[in-house]
């Protein structure tokens, strides 16, 4: 400061006037380090007549001749040290500054405005230009300082964090560079800046025309007073704000802590700096703004207010970590929230209405026993024994049941999907939402576990969700069944109850199937080669295979007149098919709604294509699907006629036409619906469909599970204690449910993660290997939960029926907590020994569906007969599939929904039409 | 400015029986802090995650702490008003009495006061604690940036500075002045 005021007041004297000393004061000032000038205003202070508080300047002026040079002087000084204090002020706070010591070798301080403050050297020539500055002549320029962290200082593998209102870490190097392109001003932002803005202190003088005149005459002793508190309100002021906090945490940690320091910059306020603004980059999502700003009242001056302000981060929670725990903290970190959120979106799904009452009927305690973890937490409240004591279970049961079944039940979720899609678009934005959050989180975990990729969770979960679907249809032989049947379960007992149940739990479903498809689809696939291999053999429509979907459908039309079994089978498929094509426009929803999902199915999918076989062949799937399930959509939102007779040939496609169909058809008319509009409304016309297709479905099931036994074993005791008359309905209803939950769950996301959580834990570890076939696993044990939720209305007849037995079947899913384990571990053993296990999944979903199709036979022969030929297409379609592999499930799933809606639309039309009159007839019947 | 009234600022702080004490001084600096006028090495105290600002004198360091100590006790003691005190700042300026004579009389003329309501929490439960400490934490950093906008918006009302010798503004710190009217009788009267 010395050297720099002699020169500034020499000129300023030089100018203004010789005759003054100017030097003096500067010179006196700079031998006392300032103290002078302070003085030399208390100075005016004493000058003052103690009567006189005002007239300090007026009797000088009188006084002395030189006054006025003085005074300009004086006013110059104050100007100029008013800049240079505040400058010392606030970096000081900030940074510890070198200190600097005078010719005497005593500390130098600046005592400007009563605030001692040690003074240092290294600002000097950055304030010069305000030293010198004459700012009575109107030179003045702002003074602008900078309080920044520099990433470039950080060690090798370092990462500067902030933590959230979480505690959430977040790393600052991908704020900065991302902002450039999300901020609002991508121009401005020249590349990527390593460093972070924290405040930004402006010091000026304001205009001095807005000020009051009489504050520009205030004495110059009152200026200097006020000024004072100024600086003290600024010292204080300084140090209630983030940044300080950051600073005193700093000084506090030892020597060798790893930790980035504060840096300043002090630049011309009145030049716009090229480089990137950083300050108000928003770090992470937050609700909360990401500055603040305090503007100090003006300080009177003659020459114009003057005025300090700063903008500042509002957070500073800043701290340097290492890299590579930063990077497994922040996917623990993510997974954890995922799971979090999955959980409470899941819980909340239970609660929904629709999952509640179907989840009741039963069916969604097979479900729960299928899904070994979703069994335990379904079992336990469909142990209810009385109906409506497991209607009540049911409910809470869904939640949990879909959870745990939902692997199994995938399949079936995704037939069930299409109808539940039209009641989960309806709600269904949100669930999707949800479930991308969900598959996000799962992603995240598969991530972690199998692939650490923090980037690829949120991917993940399209992807997840896609695996899922795959994994789902992989299951699809035993869940495909299972599912199947417990759609057909769900479908009859919403439809039953309400047809928007169902859509709902079809909705999850074809959510679940649709996330699930990705990851699940090499198990999918493998399954549904196995199921295929075994439908084919059953059924024996291989070639329908190709259009996995559509082939069902035909191929259910096909087989429908074959083997009855093959047919319950085929039904049920038809049940998923439709399900599928539900799901497939879910998907084409989900991704035109986000596209980061399709990027991410597509990218599961590629990967999965190029390892797999057919990418280019699933994409023309997919987009075969699309266009068929537009066609579906149209045609169903078109007209419940239509939606009928596409369900019904959707029904025919799956091996349950007939109660399946009607299940199916609420879902495909609903799906359809939906599809177009994404959403709930279709649910009403569903609900139609979805009575019939319940009724056959059963029976269907009811000849599934006979022909399955083994694979009710594993699907569930459940479904094998249903077998028996009540057991088959109870079966159905429990696959049904196990879909739905895994629908509510994936479509709340949040819902099925608990049921995720516990059965993907164990089911998912398996397929976690996989990492997203756990995922999608779960989420299809949600959808097949969420199914059996909606199958509940349905699955209350049975559950009336089998009151006892769905008891049983509780108990047994709570004893099933194990069993599901077991099915886990089969899960896991099958995904990796997918065929063989698979097969014998496909064989237990089957007999599940077998099983529901028992009921719906029992309820509708003719209907059951429709379903058989479907499930003959089904499982051709799995055969065929089979050859696709598990790595095409999605496209099974893409093929699927596409063929499937062709197929239906065909089939309602043409060749399906059996199927689809029997299906309608199903509905008519009843 | 003799007939006109003083500004009254009253600040409000909220604090549990351990931190009460801490959080009275506190705040009692951050006011003296902008009104202490001589020049002065800052320093700074923390309190519950906060960085105050506080004065290096002796004097007015034993004055808190004694008006400090002697309102807590009076909370404690008086279960009146629910653990409620009261302390006011006062600070004036010196005039000249214009008498008939040509005496030397000066006066006290009170040109501001802070009026700090405490009111004590007694947390029962452990999160009561944690929401006390929390209240107590907001409460501190509030009554802080409240003092440091009034010093900034009202500064026209800062009597002229006489003297750079000393503080300029002789103060009082009184505890109760309401219920203690009559122990504070005299200073009272400056009122």
């Amino acid at each position: 400061m010395h050297p720099h005021p002699r020169p500034s007041p020499r000129t300023a004297a030089a100018a203004n006037n010789l005759q003054t000393n100017p030097t003096r004061t500067n010179n006196q000032r700079d031998p006392n380090s300032d103290r002078s000038s302070p003085y030399s205003d208390t100075a005016s202070y004493t000058d003052r007549g103690p009567d006189d508080g005002d007239g300090d300047m007026v009797t000088r002026a009188e006084q002395m001749s030189e006054t006025e040079q003085r005074n300009y002087q004086k006013v110059n000084q104050v100007i100029q040290n008013f800049f240079t204090k505040a400058a010392l002020t606030i970096v000081s706070s900030r940074v510890m500054l070198p200190q600097s010591f005078t010719k005497n070798g005593d500390l130098r301080q600046n005592k400007w405005f009563n605030v001692v403050l040690d003074d240092t050297d290294v600002m000097q020539n950055d304030l010069m230009e305000w030293k010198l500055m004459d700012a009575v002549q109107g030179q003045h320029p702002s003074l602008c300082i900078e309080i920044f962290l520099d990433i470039k200082g950080l060690g090798h593998k370092q990462s500067l964090v902030i933590h959230d209102d979480q505690g959430k870490r977040w790393d600052i190097s991908e704020a900065l560079n991302v902002p450039v392109e999300s901020s609002s001003r991508p121009p401005s932002r020249m590349g990527r800046s390593t460093e972070l803005v924290l405040e930004r202190w402006k010091i000026q003088v304001g205009d001095k025309n807005s000020v009051h005149p009489s504050e520009l005459r205030d004495p110059l002793p009152n200026v200097y007073k006020k000024a004072v508190v100024l600086f003290r309100s600024l010292y204080a002021y300084l140090r209630f704000i983030p940044a300080f906090k950051y600073y005193k945490s700093i000084a506090k940690q030892p020597a060798n802590h790893p930790s980035l320091k504060l840096k300043y910059r002090i630049s011309n306020g009145d030049f716009k700096s090229p480089r990137p603004d950083t300050l108000s980059i928003p770090l992470y999502p937050s609700s909360e703004s990401v500055t603040e700003s305090q503007v100090f009242t003006p300080s009177n001056s003659p020459i114009g207010p003057l005025c300090i302000s700063v903008d500042y981060r509002s957070n500073c929670e800043f701290s340097v970590d290492d890299s590579e725990s930063l990077l497994s903290s922040h996917f623990m970190g993510l997974d954890d929230t995922y799971l979090e959120q999955s959980n409470r979106e899941p819980i909340q799904v239970p609660g929904s209405l629709p999952v509640n009452k179907l989840n009741p009927q039963g069916t969604p305690e097979l479900g729960q026993a299928y899904g070994s973890m979703s069994t335990f937490h379904q079992v336990g409240p469909p142990t209810g024994t009385s109906p409506l004591s497991a209607l009540r279970a049911v409910r809470d049961m869904p939640s949990s049941s879909p959870v745990d079944s939902p692997p199994q039940k995938l399949p079936p979720n995704h037939r069930v999907a299409q109808g539940s899609k039209s009641s989960l678009r309806s709600a269904d934005t949100p669930s999707y939402q949800r479930r991308t959050s969900v598959s996000f989180q799962p992603f995240k975990a598969g991530s972690l576990s199998s692939s650490p990729a923090p980037g690829p969770v949120v991917p993940p979960s399209p992807g997840s969700s896609l695996g899922r679907p795959s994994s789902s249809l992989g299951r699809n032989p035993s869940a495909l069944t299972q599912p199947r049947n417990r759609t057909s379960l769900t479908a009859l007992p919403q439809t039953a109850l309400r047809a928007p149940s169902l859509p709902n739990e079809t909705a999850f479903a074809s959510s679940a199937s649709s996330s699930p498809k990705p990851a699940p689809i090499t198990r999918y696939s493998s399954s549904f080669g196995h199921r295929r291999s075994r439908f084919s053999s059953g059924g024996g429509s291989k070639t329908e295979d190709d259009n996995l979907s559509s082939g069902k459908g035909s191929v259910a039309s096909s087989q429908q007149p074959g083997s009855d079994v093959l047919n319950e089978g085929e039904g049920a498929s038809s049940g998923s098919i439709k399900t599928d094509d539900e799901n497939i426009s879910d998907f084409l929803k989900l991704l035109e709604q986000k596209k980061d999902l399709k990027s991410f199915n597509r990218s599961d999918n590629a990967s999965r294509d190029a390892t797999m076989r057919k990418t280019t062949a699933q994409l023309s799937k997919y987009q075969r699907l699309r266009d068929s399930h537009v066609a579906l959509s149209d045609s169903v939102s078109s007209s419940m006629l239509l939606h009928r007779s596409s369900s019904s040939s959707s029904r025919q496609l799956s091996s349950v036409p007939q109660m399946i169909a009607g299940t199916s058809v609420s879902t495909s008319s609903s799906p359809g619906k939906p599809i177009s509009p994404h959403t709930p409304h279709t649910p009403a016309i569903p609900s139609r469909l979805s009575a019939n297709s319940i009724i056959e479905y059963e029976p269907r099931r009811s000849r599934r599970n006979r022909p399955s036994s083994t694979s009710r074993g594993h699907t569930s005791a459940n479904v094998e204690e249903g077998s028996e008359s009540e057991d088959q309905g109870t079966t159905a209803i429990d696959i049904p449910t196990s879909p739905r939950p895994w629908n509510y769950n994936r479509r709340s996301s949040s819902v099925a993660q608990q049921n995720r959580a516990m059965e993907d834990e164990s089911d998912l570890y398996n397929l976690r290997s996989a990492s997203l076939p756990v995922e999608e696993i779960d989420r299809q044990r949600d959808l097949q939960r969420i199914a059996a939720a909606d199958l509940t209305s349905s699955g209350l007849f049975a559950q009336t029926e089998l009151v006892t037995s769905p008891s049983e079947d509780h108990q047994a899913a709570d004893s099933v907590s194990p069993p599901d384990s077991r099915d886990d571990i089969q899960r896991t053993l099958s995904t990796s020994d997918i065929p063989s296990r698979r097969g014998t999944y496909a064989g237990s979903s089957r007999g599940r569906g077998g099983l529901s199709s028992h009921h719906g036979s029992s309820t509708s022969l003719a209907t059951g007969g429709t379903s058989s030929t479907e499930r003959q297409s089904r499982y051709n379609f799995a055969s065929r599939h089979t050859p696709l592999d598990d790595d095409e499930p999605l496209l099974f799933q893409m093929s699927e929904i596409g063929a499937g809606s062709r197929r239906s639309l065909e089939e309602g039309r043409g060749g399906s039409s059996t199927g689809s009159g029997g299906r309608r007839n199903s509905p008519w019947l009843r | 400015m003799e007939q006109r009234r003083p500004p009254e600022y009253i600040l409000e702080v909220f604090a549990d029986p351990a931190c009460v004490k801490d959080v009275v001084k506190a705040i009692l600096h951050t006011i003296f802090f902008h009104r202490y006028f001589t020049s002065i090495s800052p320093l700074t105290r923390d309190l519950l995650d906060l960085t105050l600002p506080a004065i290096d004198d002796v004097d007015l360091e034993t004055l808190i702490d004694q008006r400090t100590i002697a309102l807590v006790r009076a909370i404690e003691s008086t279960h009146q008003q629910r653990g409620r005190g009261q302390l006011v700042v006062q600070f004036f300026e010196k005039r000249r009495r214009k008498t008939y004579f040509f005496g030397k009389a000066d006066e006290e003329v009170c040109w501001e006061q802070w009026t700090l309501d405490v009111t004590l929490a007694t947390p029962r439960t452990e999160t009561d604690v944690l929401k006390v400490r929390r209240a107590m934490e907001k409460s501190l950093q509030k009554a802080a940036m409240k003092i440091v906008n009034i010093v900034n918006r009202d500064k026209d009302h800062i009597p002229p500075i006489t003297t750079t010798d000393q503080n300029p503004f002789p103060y009082h710190v009184i505890v109760n002045p309401k219920a203690a009217a009559d122990t504070w009788g005299p200073r009272m009267g400056i009122f």
